[in-house]
């Protein structure tokens, strides 16, 4: 448990999620965390409009949507021309748990990996771990994200270069 | 795709970025939250909506109804995705409900659409058993007499994962 006291109180942030279970369950997380400035929306591409539009400073997203994919949405945090912030803390939280889906939200640069179902407690360690990521980000030809240790980058290339 | 990646000298060099301040969240360290506190308010908060929540549960379950009861025996593939996506809802939900036999059940489910998929013959009744199982479950949990029915669907979900195992 950490000692310090996070303030959360400024943080903006996005949730995206087809279930409106999840998504107020997810806004009640934040809320209790206390966090003031929360949206949230049931599909991809409302999401990027919101993206766009509030310009959060951390994005949760489900996987599997209505209308697309959050893997996309990330894509498109980190590489459109139209991304507000491709600098943007990205926390995926779906019910996929299979490792491709896992190391492919790593290529894809995501800052945050989390498997439904889970509880309160994960979540809120998860939530204060991608709010708080400091890494800088790593540039290459495939890849913009936050810098990767060498053993994901190693381990990515044996699978899938 | 080849599975012998180039030595690390003759990958292309990654470029460190310095994420500029504002960028990042602005998180501050004098906060009158601390993890604990807020830990502790968000599992109140899942407490709360619990209630909120079961007419959602009820729907999920009464839409798996629908799939498994229409369930063929092979499971056509539409009927196995539809399945497959909806015992997924279900198992998410589950366990912050405070659900998690119903929430193994949805797992167990998820297993069999996964394993007879291709078209093998027995996953049908398989499937409507664990509906059963499922219903059961719930309005076990609704009754509050939870101990008794969970030993019951135990022993059958033990039974299932048994043939499973077999049928593979």
């Amino acid at each position: 448990m950490m000692e310090y006291s996070p303030d959360y109180s400024n943080l903006k942030v996005l949730i995206a999620d087809d279930m409106s279970f999840w998504r107020t369950l997810m806004r009640n997380f934040v809320d209790a965390l206390g966090v003031r400035q929360v949206r949230s929306v049931e599909s991809a591409r409302k999401a990027w409009d919101m993206v766009c539009e509030f310009q959060p400073h951390i994005l949760i997203c489900d996987w599997q949507m209505l209308d697309g994919e959050g893997i996309e949405l990330l894509r498109m945090v980190r590489h459109s021309k139209d991304s507000p912030n491709r600098f943007m803390n990205v926390m995926m939280v779906t019910a996929f748990n299979e490792e491709h889906r896992v190391r492919q939200a790593l290529r894809e640069g995501v800052n945050c990996y989390l498997t439904k179902p889970m509880t309160a407690q994960d979540f809120l360690r998860k939530f204060a771990h991608c709010a708080e990521d400091r890494r800088p980000f790593e540039s290459t030809p495939s890849y913009l994200g936050p810098q990767r240790s060498p053993e994901i980058v190693e381990s990515d290339d044996l699978v899938f270069v | 795709m080849s599975q012998n990646p180039p030595p690390a000298s003759k990958r292309a060099p990654a470029t460190l970025i310095k994420v500029p301040a504002s960028s990042r969240p602005p998180v501050g360290r004098t906060g009158s939250v601390t993890l604990e506190a807020a830990l502790k308010r968000a599992e109140a908060s899942v407490a709360a909506i619990v209630e909120t929540h079961r007419a959602g549960l009820v729907e999920i379950i009464s839409d798996l109804g629908k799939v498994t009861m229409g369930a063929s025996d092979p499971i056509e593939p539409d009927n196995a995705a539809k399945l497959l996506a909806v015992a997924n809802d279900l198992r998410g939900v589950a366990v912050p409900l405070g659900l998690p036999l119903v929430g193994e059940i949805a797992n167990v489910i998820c297993d069999v659409v996964q394993r007879f998929r291709v078209g093998t013959t027995g996953a049908g009744p398989l499937v409507q058993m664990l509906y059963h199982a499922l219903r059961q479950a719930y309005e076990a949990v609704g009754r509050g007499d939870r101990l008794q029915h969970e030993a019951e669907i135990r022993q059958l979900l033990k039974e299932l994962r048994a043939k499973i195992a077999a049928s593979v």
